[in-house]
């Protein structure tokens, strides 16, 4: 079996895999390091999902009270 | 598919291209707002941060002819890199405008009963904080310019709507793993532009 893209990789933890498939990915990610090393990166890029939730919200917030004043000037 | 290759603001001010009013008080007004805010000023002093700032940048006393909101484009700034990083040279101008508003709203009250505006270490930790999310807001805005619609449409209901991936899958019209491959693509683009804009 060759390695699991990133793609296939997000499936495989959020469940989105064959039972049979998922078997087989989780057996190559015991034994391959690079996809182990993928495997790490989608945490990462969990993390700054996070951070892009939590602070954007704070811009669009700016941005919608700005809009409201305006709206409420005309 | 032709990607706009329009270049982030940060990067002009890099460049020392000219920058329009409008494009700079659309892209720095919610950064100096929340700066503002973290440092206890009011809506009113915000206000009147933003814009004594804008004027000092621009160095034109245009508010007695223009409304804020309605500066025209032929007013410009033009950073000169010899002044260091720009960051910098923001950070110290919003920050000397701030205290000068802090001691404004005291102006009638005896010195030693003015409460000490922040702190100098307290300043840089909320500028630092501030100045990340200034940006991400910023790469954010350029990924959309640089990544194909229907990949940031799958990033924006994933990241931001914090839809199911079924759902994107269905409402787009694509599989569970292109809305995976979007999102990966998207992130990969957003670390790239985040590197960049933070470049020295």
């Amino acid at each position: 079996m060759g390695c699991y893209s990133k793609e296939e990789l997000d499936m495989f933890r959020h469940g989105e895999m064959s039972v049979l498939s998922r078997i087989c990915c989780k057996a190559h990610l015991k034994e391959c390091e690079a996809c182990q090393h993928r495997l790490a990166e989608l945490c990462e890029d969990d993390l700054l999902v996070k951070e892009l939730q939590q602070r954007v919200s704070v811009y669009e917030k700016i941005n919608f009270d700005n809009k409201k004043i305006l709206t409420s000037e005309l | 598919m032709a990607f706009t290759t329009k270049k982030s603001l940060l990067a002009k001010v890099r460049a020392g291209d000219e920058i329009s009013w409008q494009e700079f008080y659309d892209t720095y007004k919610p950064l100096m707002i929340l700066v503002g805010n973290d440092c206890g000023l009011t809506t009113d002093e915000n206000d009147e941060l933003v814009q004594t700032v804008m004027c000092e940048i621009f160095q034109k006393n245009i508010l007695d002819k223009y409304d804020i909101d309605k500066v025209p484009d032929n007013v410009i700034f033009k950073y000169d890199p010899a002044k260091g990083r720009f960051r910098h040279y923001l950070k110290k101008i919003v920050r000397n405008h701030a205290i000068k508003l802090w001691y404004k709203r005291y102006k009638d009250v005896p010195i030693e009963s003015v409460p000490e505006p922040v702190s100098n270490d307290e300043w840089d930790a909320i500028w630092n904080d501030e100045w990340q999310q200034h940006i991400l807001n910023s790469a954010l805005a350029e990924l959309k310019l640089r990544i194909q619609p229907g990949n940031y449409a799958a990033f924006e209901m994933y990241v931001f709507q914090k839809m199911p991936v079924e759902e994107i899958a269905d409402l787009l019209g694509i599989s569970i793993g292109a809305v995976y491959t979007a999102k990966s693509r998207c992130l990969k683009m957003l670390k790239l532009i985040i590197s960049k804009l933070e470049e020295k």
